[in-house]
């Protein structure tokens, strides 16, 4: 399950170029996006691309405004938390389980607090919900720690998920 | 200002008048007790040369010059005072002994030679020692007088040297306040060309250009292998840093800077708290970030008090990253 093209919403690009250069030594196109307005526009653009991203790794705590399309999913939730972040994947994870949903994107969290992950007000709605039961196995899985993962190790552990969520 | 003036005028002209009495009655008065005035109105004047910074702030630098070289020559002419009267009774007593010894060594030699024949003469009969008598008594006398001589020095020699500490304080207080309206003068001179503000814009540039420095220096050092934890802690204080920057521009979206500069905040706690973060990480936030840090705030309270809109929100959110790194 290879990826080659990924995109990484993070409103610190600096921060994150030693990932970004681990992912493109490891032959990854990486496309990047800095604020949450920014990376839902490039996923829309990429709906229409004959070449898709094969992952989006997402930043918890985002900047920007929320896009309209994006309201919805922009719980009391997330709000109290700041977590933008989880309204794009919330999105995108809606996009996975809609039989018309455009397309199936693989995606995780990458942050440097992810203890700042929160459960969806509607647990009928809770990402990866249909992989696991329990939120905190959820949260291990799919939430990745900025302090725990090194950046050489990155690439193999984005394979990984890809593969679980396929 | 007037008030404050003819305040201190009255004291200075009370304390001429309360010297002038000490010095007639100090013919006539036990010496202790003059003693003990002088030492008082030497802790007076000491006093009120202290408390003369903190209340002719006000008054003109000219003005306080002048009343605090009154005062100063007070606390001289004090000093001088009360310790003649020891030297003086140091050098009596001094000239005392000298006069009750004299008559006995001056006998020395004759009752020495009295008592030698005298022992020559009865040394078979009574078996007394006139000779050793003498000379005992003679040793005596002589350990007495250089006991008081010893005491009479050592008298002179402290109130020399409580003298002395008196003129350091003094002098250091003298230097201490010359030296503060030195650099009073100085600053209201560079407030007065704008060097000040120019001369703080420079500080601030150093600052920050050595913690750039010191973590470039670091990036080239380590690359993202080794220390990929430190790597991404020092490019957050990096962003960051430009965020505190942008907070001094009035145009810029303070509620947008404040988020982001929260998320910054909360990164680097999990970092710091964390990471276990190198040696050399650490020593760049504590010899680097933080000076720069308490520049900044600085620079921020001042444009905050000439009327900038970002006000004390935006300096709370600087101090939490103060205190976060300084504990």
């Amino acid at each position: 399950m290879e990826i080659k093209k990924l995109l990484m919403v993070d409103d610190d690009e600096s921060a994150m170029s030693d990932y970004r250069k681990v992912l493109r030594q490891a032959g990854i196109i990486v496309d990047f996006a800095d604020s949450l307005e920014k990376g839902f526009k490039k996923i829309n653009e990429n709906l229409n691309a004959v070449e898709k991203y094969d992952f989006i790794l997402l930043d918890l705590m985002l900047h920007g405004n929320i896009p309209p399309e994006l309201e919805v999913f922009y719980c009391k939730i997330f709000k109290n938390i700041n977590n933008r972040g989880q309204a794009l994947g919330q999105w995108l994870w809606n996009m996975r389980i809609n039989p018309t949903g455009a397309h199936k994107f693989a995606y995780c969290y990458l942050s440097a607090v992810p203890q700042n992950y929160a459960p969806s007000e509607n647990s009928s709605d809770q990402e990866f919900g249909t992989m696991f039961s329990s939120f905190d196995e959820i949260k291990n899985q799919f939430v990745l720690s900025k302090l725990g993962i090194m950046p050489y190790l990155l690439c193999d552990v984005l394979r990984e998920i890809k593969i679980k969520l396929n | 200002m007037e008030k404050i003036f003819d305040f201190y005028k009255k004291w200075v002209v009370g304390f001429f008048v309360f010297e002038i009495v000490l010095c007639v009655f100090g013919f006539f008065w036990d010496v202790e007790m003059i003693r003990f005035l002088g030492f008082l109105l030497a802790l007076i004047f000491l006093g009120v040369i202290w408390i003369d910074r903190k209340f002719l702030m006000e008054m003109q630098l000219n003005t306080r010059l002048k009343l605090r070289g009154v005062f100063f020559i007070q606390l001289f002419f004090c000093i001088i005072f009360f310790s003649q009267l020891p030297l003086v009774q140091a050098y009596y007593d001094k000239f005392t002994i000298g006069l009750q010894q004299k008559p006995i060594c001056e006998k020395l030699p004759p009752l020495e030679k009295s008592c030698e024949i005298a022992n020559q003469n009865e040394v078979a009969g009574t078996g007394h020692n006139i000779f050793h008598f003498g000379k005992n008594d003679t040793e005596k006398v002589d350990a007495s007088g250089a006991r008081d001589e010893i005491s009479a020095w050592g008298t002179l020699f402290a109130w020399l040297l409580a003298a002395i500490a008196l003129v350091i304080t003094f002098v250091t207080s003298w230097v201490y306040a010359i030296a503060k309206e030195g650099r009073e003068n100085w600053e209201k001179v560079l407030a007065a060309n704008g060097l000040d503000k120019k001369i703080k814009t420079i500080e601030s540039v150093i600052l920050r250009s050595e913690l750039h420095i010191a973590i470039r220096t670091f990036f080239d050092e380590y690359d993202e292998e080794n220390v990929p934890r430190e790597r991404y802690f020092l490019k957050t204080i990096k962003s960051s840093m430009i965020l505190q920057e942008k907070m001094l521009d009035d145009k810029a979206n303070l509620q947008d800077l404040k988020l982001k500069l929260e998320r910054k905040y909360q990164t680097l706690h999990a970092y710091w708290q964390n990471g276990n973060l190198a040696d050399e990480a650490i020593s760049i936030i504590h010899n680097h970030y933080l000076p720069y840090l308490d520049d900044l705030i600085s620079r921020f309270r001042a444009h905050h008090n000439a009327g900038s809109p970002h006000g004390a929100e935006c300096l709370e959110q600087l101090n939490q990253f103060w205190r976060l790194f300084s504990r």
